[in-house]
C-alpha cells in the first residue's frame, strides 16, 4: 500500500510542483516505541500456560520505522503526503537438549498519511517547525507457534490476522538546509485511534481474543517517534 | 537526467529499507537442565495381584499404590495385549480389570509405572521423558464356565460336574438346590468338582453351583436345569389278553425307594393300588382287572429315598406320572374317538378320521391300507358329512364342498369317486343320508317327502316314490339295487323292478324289528331280528331261509364274509355264528356297548372299537 503510494506521489510530484514556491521529497528513518499491550498480555498468558519455564525474550521493542514523504511549501506553511512503515514483534522461548518451544508474534503496519508543517521560527540557518500526520493504519499480525521434542515437531502453526485503524502523530522538527538538500531531526508521538481487533480471514467476527483477560486484542502503535530525514528541494525560479 | 538520478537513488534506498528491515525476533532462552540423573527406586505399597497368572471369571478391582525414592511418579498405566486400558496421573488408584471387554483365552497384562526423569527438561516437564518400570502377568479369561456344568447319571444316581475354579482365592464350592424363584437350599459344600445327589430320582429341578472365595465373596459358578425324567408307562400292543403295561427305564434308579402303580378305570374316580415294588427293574405289569376297550388312567408314583428335599406334600405330583390308556391293540391315534366305522370287505374296514380323512385299515396286515383326503375350495368345513355305507360296504356316500354335493366312493379304490349335485331332488338346504346299492343306484329322499331311485351312471332319477299321505322315506337298498326297505304308513320291504315299486312285506312302522337289513353278500337275502328270533329270509317273497333264537341285548354288526354276528349284553361282547347263533367268543367288557360312543364292529374275527383299539380273536 505504502509502496504504491510513494511511487504514485513520485510521479504526480512533477505536476504539483508547477504551482508551489518549493517542492521537495525525502525520506525519514528513526526509532519508534510501540505499546502493543494486548499482544503483550497474550505473551503473559502463553507463559503461564506452559508446563515448563519459558521467557519472553522479545516483547515488542522499539524498532526502526521508515517514512518517505513529498512536501510542497508555501512560505511558512507546507503540506504533503507520507507513508509510514513500522514493525515490531515478540518471542516466548524455551530451549534445551530435549526440545524447543517458540511463540513468535510479528506485527507490521503500512500507514499512509497527510503531512502538514508550520514554520515557527528561523535562526541563522536552522528552521524550527511543528508538524502533524494523520491517516489510516493497516496492520498485519503473524503468530507462529513451534514446539519440538526429541526432534519430533509437535506443533508448527502459523496464524495470520489483520486490522485497520487510524493514527495521529503531532511533533516538532529542526531543519538544516544545505543548498538543495535539507536535514531534519524530528520528534513526535503517535496516537492510535480506533479499536478494531485483529481478525483472521475475511470474517471480522473471527477475532483474536485474550482469553485470560477476556478482551479482544487490537493493535496499539502508540509511542514516541524520533527520526532523521533527508529532503531534496526544488526552488522555483520567478 | 541529474534530477531523475537523485530520485532513483532515494527510491532505491527506501525500497531496500522497507523490505530488509522488518522486525524479526531472534533471541532464544536456553533453559538450565541436569542431564545425567539416576533412576529412582520404586516401592510397591499396595497391589492386589499376588500371582503370576490371573484367572478372570468376573470383573476384578485392583487397588495399587507405589512410592518413588526420588523422582515423582507421574503416571501408572495398565496395558492389556499391547493396548492401553487405564492410566492415571497419580501414584495410586483403582483399576477395574473388566471381564466383559476381553475375549475368552489368554491375555497379557502389563503394569507400567512412569516417573519424572528429574532433568527439568522440556520433555521431562511435558511427560515425554520418563523412567519406566513395568511388570507383566498372564490373564486367562474363561467366560464359558457358567454353562459348562453338566448332569449325568452315574450308577443310578445324579452326578453334577462343573469346571474347576483356578484362581488362588478359592475356598470351596457350594451346591444348592433351587426350590422356587429366589429360594434355594444349600445341600453341600465341597472342594471337588463333582457331586452326587443320591436323593434325586428325575422329578425335575435345578441346581446352582457357586464358588466361595476367601473372605465373604461368592461367585455364581454354574446352573443346571433338569427336566422331568421319570418314565411313564405304556400299554404293550397285544392282540388280546393279557394286557400288559411296561414302564420305561429309570435313569436314577438307585435313588428310588418305592414304585407304586394305581389304576382308575372308566372315569370312576376310584383309585386302586395295583402294584407296589422296590425293585427298579420290575417294570412289567399284567392288567388283570382291565377289559378290552376300558379307559384306564394309570398313575405311577415314584417315592425317593429319604433326603429328597423336594418330596413334600405340595409337590408329590411331580413324582407321579399319569398314562391315559384305552385297552386293546391300537390301530389309530390313542384316545381319539373315531366315527363311521364300517366293514367294507372280507378283511378291511374304513373309518372317518378327523375332519378330512377316510382311512381304510387291514385287519390282517394291522396297518392302514389306504387313505382318502379331501378339502373343499372356498370354505373351511368338515368334509365327508353324513357318511353312509352300502349294505355290502363296497360303496360309501357322503357330502363334500361348500355348497354340499354328494360324493360316491368306491371303497376298493377310494380315489375312484364321483361327485354329483342332487339338490334338484333333495332340495337346496336338505342333505339326507344317501343309501347306495352296489350297482350305482341309490335312494335319494326328498325334502318334501317321498324319494327317488337315482342312477349315478345316467345322472337321473329312475323312479319316484311318493305316497299321497306321508310321501314315504327310503331306509335301505339291497346291494343289487332291486329291494328296498322304506317307511310310509308301514315299514315295508318293496321290490324295485321296471321302475315300479312292488310291496313284498309290510309291518307296523311303530313296532319295528330291533335289527334288520340286507345281506351284504347274498343279494337276494335279508335278515330280521325281533329281539328273540333272528331269521334270514328271501327278499323276493319274504320266505325263511333259516332262523335261530337270539336273546342278547343288541346286535352290533354282522360280518357276512365270515358268517359271524357281534352282539352285546351288559358285561359281554359275543361273537356268534350267523347261520345258527352259536357262541364263538364271549369277551367280557366293562363299558356299555349300547352307547353311541362305545360302538363296536366285527371284521375278520377282530372286534373293532370306536375308541381306536382292536381285539383280535385269532
Amino acid at each position: 500500500m505504502c509502496k504504491r503510494s510513494v511511487i504514485s506521489l513520485f510521479f504526480i510530484s512533477s505536476f504539483i510542483s508547477a504551482s508551489c514556491q518549493q517542492f521537495g521529497f525525502g525520506f525519514l528513518s528513526g526509532i519508534a516505541t510501540y505499546s502493543m499491550q494486548g499482544l503483550k498480555n497474550i505473551n503473559t498468558s502463553v507463559i503461564q500456560g506452559l508446563p515448563f519455564d519459558a521467557k519472553i525474550v522479545d516483547n515488542f521493542p522499539a524498532y526502526f520505522y521508515y517514512q518517505p514523504k513529498m512536501v510542497l511549501s508555501f512560505g511558512n506553511f507546507a503540506f504533503g503526503l507520507v507513508c509510514s512503515f513500522q514493525s515490531s514483534g515478540s518471542r516466548v522461548s524455551a530451549k534445551d537438549y530435549s526440545g524447543e518451544y517458540r511463540f513468535d508474534m510479528k506485527v507490521r503496519s503500512n500507514s499512509p498519511g497527510i503531512y502538514t508543517e508550520l514554520r515557527i521560527s528561523t535562526e541563522d540557518r536552522f528552521n524550527f517547525n511543528l508538524y502533524s500526520i494523520v491517516g489510516p493504519s493497516f496492520t498485519n499480525l503473524e503468530i507462529q507457534e513451534y514446539f519440538n521434542i526429541a526432534n519430533t515437531i509437535l506443533t508448527n502453526s502459523i496464524n495470520k490476522y489483520k486490522a485497520q485503524n487510524y493514527y495521529f502523530e503531532p511533533g516538532i522538527n529542526f531543519q538544516v538546509p544545505v543548498k538543495a538538500i535539507s536535514f531534519s531531526l524530528s520528534l513526535g508521538y503517535l496516537i492510535h485511534i480506533g479499536d478494531q481487533a485483529f481478525y483472521s480471514g475475511s470474517d471480522k467476527k473471527n477475532v483474536l481474543y485474550d482469553t485470560k483477560n477476556n478482551v479482544k486484542v487490537s493493535p496499539d502503535w502508540r509511542g514516541l517517534r524520533a527520526g532523521l530525514s533527508v529532503c531534496y528541494s526544488f526552488i522555483k525560479q520567478k | 537526467m541529474k534530477l531523475a538520478g537523485i530520485r532513483f537513488v532515494f527510491l532505491l534506498a527506501f525500497a531496500v529499507l522497507m523490505f530488509k528491515c522488518e522486525y524479526a525476533p531472534k533471541d532464544v532462552y536456553n533453559r538450565a537442565v541436569t542431564k545425567d540423573v539416576s533412576p529412582p527406586q520404586i516401592q510397591t505399597l499396595v497391589l492386589d495381584i499376588n500371582t503370576d497368572t490371573i484367572f478372570l471369571y468376573t470383573d476384578r478391582i485392583i487397588n495399587f499404590s507405589f512410592s518413588s525414592s526420588n523422582q515423582a511418579i507421574k503416571m501408572v498405566r495398565f496395558v492389556i495385549d499391547n493396548s492401553p486400558k487405564f492410566s492415571i496421573n497419580s501414584s495410586n488408584g483403582i483399576f477395574d480389570l473388566t471381564y466383559g471387554t476381553l475375549d475368552d483365552g489368554q491375555h497379557t497384562l502389563v503394569l507400567e509405572v512412569y516417573t519424572a526423569s528429574g532433568t527439568n527438561s522440556i520433555a521431562d516437564r511435558v511427560g515425554a521423558e520418563r523412567f519406566l518400570f513395568s511388570k507383566s502377568w498372564i490373564v486367562v479369561l474363561d467366560r464359558s464356565y457358567y454353562s459348562r456344568s453338566t448332569a449325568t447319571a452315574s450308577n443310578g444316581y445324579l452326578k453334577l460336574s462343573w469346571p474347576k475354579y483356578r484362581d488362588n482365592d478359592f475356598k470351596e464350592y457350594i451346591v444348592s438346590r433351587v426350590l422356587s424363584y429366589n429360594n434355594e437350599v444349600e445341600i453341600k459344600r465341597l472342594t471337588s468338582t463333582e457331586y452326587t445327589d443320591s436323593t434325586y430320582i428325575g422329578e425335575g429341578g435345578a441346581y446352582n453351583i457357586s464358588v466361595s472365595k476367601q473372605g465373604t465373596e461368592t461367585l455364581d459358578w454354574g446352573h443346571i436345569e433338569l427336566g422331568r425324567e421319570l418314565p411313564g408307562i405304556k400299554l404293550m400292543p397285544t392282540e388280546r389278553e393279557p394286557f400288559i403295561l411296561k414302564r420305561g427305564p429309570l435313569k436314577y434308579f438307585n435313588a428310588v425307594d418305592t414304585i407304586k402303580l394305581l389304576q382308575n378305570l372308566n372315569y370312576s374316580s376310584n383309585w386302586v393300588n395295583i402294584k407296589t415294588t422296590s425293585n427298579p427293574n420290575d417294570s412289567v405289569y399284567v392288567l388283570d382287572s382291565c377289559r378290552f376297550a376300558d379307559y384306564a388312567d394309570i398313575m405311577i408314583k415314584y417315592i425317593p429315598k429319604k433326603g429328597n428335599i423336594r418330596y413334600t406334600p405340595g409337590y408329590y405330583d411331580i413324582f407321579e406320572f399319569h398314562s391315559y390308556l384305552t385297552i386293546g391293540y391300537p390301530f389309530s391315534m390313542p384316545n381319539t374317538n373315531l366315527y363311521s366305522i364300517n366293514q367294507i370287505n372280507q378283511d378291511e374296514f374304513v373309518y372317518l378320521k378327523g375332519c378330512d380323512s377316510i382311512v381304510r385299515y387291514s385287519v390282517t396286515l394291522k396297518h392302514q391300507s389306504d387313505h382318502l383326503g379331501y378339502t373343499s375350495l372356498g370354505c373351511s368345513k368338515c368334509e365327508f358329512f353324513n357318511i353312509t355305507f352300502s349294505a355290502s360296504g363296497k360303496y360309501v356316500t357322503n357330502y363334500v364342498n361348500c355348497n354340499p354335493e354328494l360324493m360316491l366312493v368306491n371303497t376298493s379304490n377310494m380315489h375312484n369317486y364321483i361327485i354329483q349335485d342332487l339338490k334338484s331332488y333333495t332340495g337346496q338346504y336338505y342333505s339326507p343320508k344317501i343309501f347306495a346299492s352296489d350297482v350305482n343306484t341309490a335312494i335319494v329322499n326328498k325334502g318334501n317327502g317321498g324319494f327317488v331311485i337315482y342312477d349315478f351312471n345316467v345322472k337321473a332319477s329312475l323312479a319316484t316314490y311318493q305316497k299321497t299321505y306321508s310321501g314315504g322315506y327310503g331306509l335301505l337298498i339291497s346291494p343289487g339295487g332291486n329291494y328296498l326297505f322304506l317307511v310310509d304308513d308301514s315299514l315295508r320291504l318293496v321290490k324295485f323292478e321296471n321302475s315300479q315299486f312292488i310291496n313284498v312285506w309290510s309291518h307296523d312302522q311303530f313296532a319295528r324289528p330291533k335289527y334288520f337289513g340286507f345281506d351284504g353278500i347274498n343279494y337276494e337275502q335279508m335278515f330280521i331280528w325281533d329281539g328273540i328270533t333272528f331269521s334270514v329270509r328271501r327278499c323276493n317273497d319274504f320266505t325263511e331261509v333259516y332262523e335261530f333264537s337270539l336273546f342278547d341285548n343288541m346286535i352290533l354288526n354282522i360280518d357276512f364274509h365270515h358268517n359271524q354276528l357281534l352282539t352285546y349284553s351288559p358285561g359281554h361282547l359275543y361273537i356268534r355264528s350267523y347261520t345258527d347263533g352259536s357262541l364263538i367268543k364271549d369277551l367280557p367288557i366293562h363299558i356299555d356297548a349300547s352307547s353311541f360312543d362305545n360302538s363296536f364292529i366285527l371284521v375278520n374275527d377282530a372286534i373293532i372299537s370306536k375308541k381306536g383299539v382292536a381285539y383280535f380273536n385269532r
